[in-house]
This record gives structure tokens, sequence and C-alpha cells, in this order.
């Protein structure tokens, strides 16, 4: 019943008052005619009230003249109605489509971020974060990835350990797992200075600890520096009897400053191939159905003869587990014209200069003092055409590198 | 005993052995009532007199007279129909 009444609402339906003397008789004829009405109520004796579909009306007419009977109608319900006022009324319409169309594209964007499960870090750092990787308020969804979003949140921040974003509607959840750190290390807590790389001692300061090196020592990586053991110095005594002391355990504080070489090779090609797009491509549509292709448009083997490829594959809409296995792949080919390219020696000199520079960048300290530095051309092989640098610089930095001591 | 009645009784007992509903075999009408407030009549042949106190309605064995108060005819199929309102009596004719 409740079907019925869904449909007759779509299919609109109205109120008649049926006034005569017979009218169950024009009930029995209408309904034996498959006309369907209900809630039939009597007003008084010669009138009742009846509800019937839209499409029943006008075999009603007939019937109405054949039992003398006639009928007004009082109500108009559903839906043909309210469209037929809505066409009368195209400012409430347009009103109407209006705030939906809003209403959609507004619920397209992020209105609410919320940060959850940070302790230390606070809100605030961590909306700035997700607003630098492309997630804040009135954000359009479809401009960010998740992905994305997690990834630069967990860069920006590098207390956090795991980053989560779930988004449910115009609402944002970014969910955090901070690292728990180990305690900053501010304390007295005994330590040794190693060095972290190869090098030329060329001066030593100690602020506590006992220096292990002097001014001209080459040490290698790892080699301890600065020790953290400062025996009593009957304890040094090399004549003296083997005493029983404990040595006094510092922090080991202090600067070893030494020479470091860093070296780094760079090559450059005296002739250059490169491939140009000559600006012609041709486009392949291909429906990819199980593993087999079918060709929709365009050529069928590629239609150049030194090209890239760029493929996008757009998969069939999928239900949970199940993806559709039809895909739909587009191939672009992009013509592409080999142009060798000269470079003259002092070109190639430079650009392989640059490479190496380049690498060392990476390798050097900020806090280093460039001492020295060199540039060598290496001799290329005969035949080949290349130009091959070696830099070589040589800075002045702090090699210490503190490390706690096991208890 | 006519030819008629012979027929009748036929069809009862063959129902009767092979537990075929009445309504279905006898054409009865099957009459469904739901406290005082509902009545619904299945394989009826129409309506006499409808009034907010009384229907009347033609079934196949005879008559149905619903009596009560602000009856209302709730729906009405060329088989079925329901009536709603304050039920007081239901009689056959």
């Amino acid at each position: 019943m409740f079907v019925l009444k869904i449909l007759a609402y779509l299919f609109g339906y109205v109120t008649l008052v049926v006034s005569g003397r017979t009218l169950e008789k024009f009930i029995n004829l209408a309904t034996r005619r498959g006309i369907y009405f209900w809630d039939i109520r009597r007003l008084d004796a010669d009138r009742i009230m009846i509800k019937a579909r839209l499409n029943g009306v006008k075999p009603l007419r007939h019937i109405a003249r054949d039992t003398g009977s006639r009928f007004k109608i009082s109500h108009r319900m559903g839906l043909p109605f309210l469209l037929g006022q809505a066409r009368r009324r195209k400012t409430l319409t347009f009103g109407a489509v209006f705030f939906l169309v809003v209403l959609y594209c507004l619920s397209s964007f992020v209105w609410f971020v919320q940060v959850d499960g940070n302790v230390k870090i606070a809100d605030r750092e961590i909306l700035r974060a997700a607003r630098e990787a492309g997630l804040y308020r009135g954000a359009a969804k479809w401009r960010f990835e998740v992905f994305a979003i997690e990834d630069g949140i967990k860069e920006k921040i590098p207390e956090i350990a795991w980053v989560g974003l779930e988004v449910t509607g115009t609402r944002a959840v970014i969910t955090v797992a901070e690292k728990t750190l180990p305690p900053p290390d501010t304390g007295d807590n005994p330590s040794d200075i190693f060095a972290a790389k190869a090098g030329l001692v060329r001066d030593v300061m100690v602020l506590s600890g006992q220096a292990v090196v002097q001014e001209g020592d080459t040490v290698f990586p790892g080699q301890l520096l600065v020790s953290g053991e400062i025996w009593p110095p009957e304890a040094l005594d090399p004549g003296g009897a083997i005493l029983d002391v404990e040595p006094r355990l510092v922090r080991a504080r202090g600067i070893v400053n030494a020479r470091v070489w860093y070296e780094a090779y760079g090559e450059a090609p005296l002739v250059e191939e490169i491939h140009e797009a000559t600006g012609r491509e041709e486009k392949r549509v291909t429906i990819r159905v199980s593993g087999r292709e079918f060709v929709i448009s365009g050529p069928r083997r590629a239609p150049f003869k030194t090209y890239e490829v760029f493929e996008t594959v757009r998969e069939g809409p999928g239900w949970r587990n199940y993806a559709l296995p039809v895909e739909i792949v587009t191939t672009v080919y992009r013509e592409t014209k080999t142009r060798l390219v000269r470079h003259d020696r002092p070109e190639a000199v430079r650009l392989a200069e640059s490479q190496a520079r380049e690498i060392l960048k990476e390798r050097i300290p900020r806090g280093a003092k460039v001492l020295n530095e060199r540039v060598d051309l290496v001799l290329a092989g005969a035949g080949e055409k290349l130009v091959r640098i070696q830099v070589i610089v040589e800075t002045l930095e702090d090699i210490g590198e503190e490390k706690p001591r096991s208890p | 005993m006519g030819w008629r009645d012979l027929r009748k009784k036929v069809r009862r007992t063959m129902a009767d052995i092979l537990e075929i509903p009445g309504e279905i075999a006898l054409d009865l009408p099957k009459i469904i009532l739901v406290g005082n407030v509902q009545v619904i009549i299945e394989n009826h042949r129409g309506i006499v007199e409808y009034s907010a106190d009384s229907v009347r309605v033609v079934v196949p064995a005879g008559e149905v007279t619903v009596r009560g108060r602000e009856l209302v005819l709730r729906n009405i199929l060329p088989d079925e129909l329901c009536i709603e309102g304050r039920i007081e009596s239901l009689g056959f004719v």
C-alpha cells in the first residue's frame, strides 16, 4: 500500500467531490473499469469525497455522465502539480536549483580541519604544516591527494612518526602519532668525541675530557679524538706502580679542527644527443579487456620512427574488492627527433665542473671553511669525446662527533 | 436433489480432500476483521450502499453488512476492499 501511495504522489492525484443519487453505482462502475481510487468518505446524503489518480479523471467523466452524477476537483496533489507550480514561479524554482547547486559545490571543499592524537606538538603547528602541504579550510577536495598531504606533514614535522588523513564530507581529520624521542642530552652523561671523517688535525681545543690526538695527527673516521675518561695524574706516571685508581668520567667537550679533503668528479660529452619533440603526435584509444587490447581509434602501430609514449589507463568502476576487468587506455605517441649538439671544449669543461661542484655542495657541511680548491682536467681515453674534471676542495672543519659512553 | 446441489456437494468434498482454501474452490468471500477498526473483504462483487454508518457489500454468497461510525472506504479494487472506522457489527444476509 505504501508503494501505491508513493506512485500516486509521483503521478499526481486529485481529491474529487462527487455528487449524485447513485454514488454506489458510480464506485462500482469505476472499480470494474480498473480505475483505482481510495479514501472514500461520505460528506452528506448525496455527496462523497474520493481520491483518484490523475490518469483516472478522464474516464471518470464518462462514468459520471452514465450514472447521472457530477464531480468537482477540490484538491490537487503530487509531483505533476508541483512541477506546474514551479513553472509558474520561476524565481522560486531558480532559487531552489541554485541552492542545491551551491550546496553541492560547497560540499566539495574542506571546511573543517581537525587534529587528533597529538600530545606535545601544538595543533597550530600541525595545521600550519597541513596548510603548506595543501590542506586548509576552504581547500578544494579535488586539488589535493590524501597521501601527499600525509607525506607533506610528516616531512615538515620530524617529531611525527605517522600521519593519517581522513576526509569525510567537508571534514578532514588529521590523526598523528608522535615519535617518542630520547631525552635530549643536556646533562653530563659521560661521552667521548670521535672523528666523523678522515683529516689532518690542525688544532685541538678541549673544554672537558682528555685529548688523545694532537696537532699534525692524521685521523681516520671513527678514531677517538677526545676521551671522556680522566685519569688522576699519578696513574699516568709511566714509571709508577700500577695503582688501583678509577678514572673520572666526564662528558667530553671540545673542538677538533682538521683539514679535510673532498674530491668529486664530473664529465661532459663534447657531442650530445638530444631527443626533441617535433610537435607531431598521434593519439590511440584502446579497450583492454582482461589482457587483450582492442583499438577503437588511432593507429594500430607506432606511427613514427622515433617517439615517446605516454599512456593513461582509466579503470572501470569497481565495487568493493571487485574491479571491472575493462580498462580504457589512451596512448599518445609524440614524434621525437634526435639532434646532435656540439659543445666546444671550454663549455664542456664548465659543464663538467659544475656537475662536480654540485656533488661537493652536498657533501661539504655548511660550517666548513674552504681553504683551498683545485680543478684538474683528467685525461680522457683516446677516441672518447668526453671532458672529465676532478675538483678537489680542502676545508677546515670540526670533525668531532660526540657519542655517549655505554655504561 | 437437483443437479446443481449435487455439483456443489462434489465440489465441497473435493475441496476438503485436497485442502484447497474455501474461498477459491467455492467462490466465497474472505473477510478479515482487525479489531473494530478495519474490515478487509476479498472477492467482493461491488457495493450496494455506502454511508458513514453502514456499508453493504455484494459477495458471491449474498451480502455483507458492516455497521459502525465514521466509516471510510480506505481502498477499493476490483476484488478487494477495505473499510475503516469504528465498526459495531458485521452481518450476512
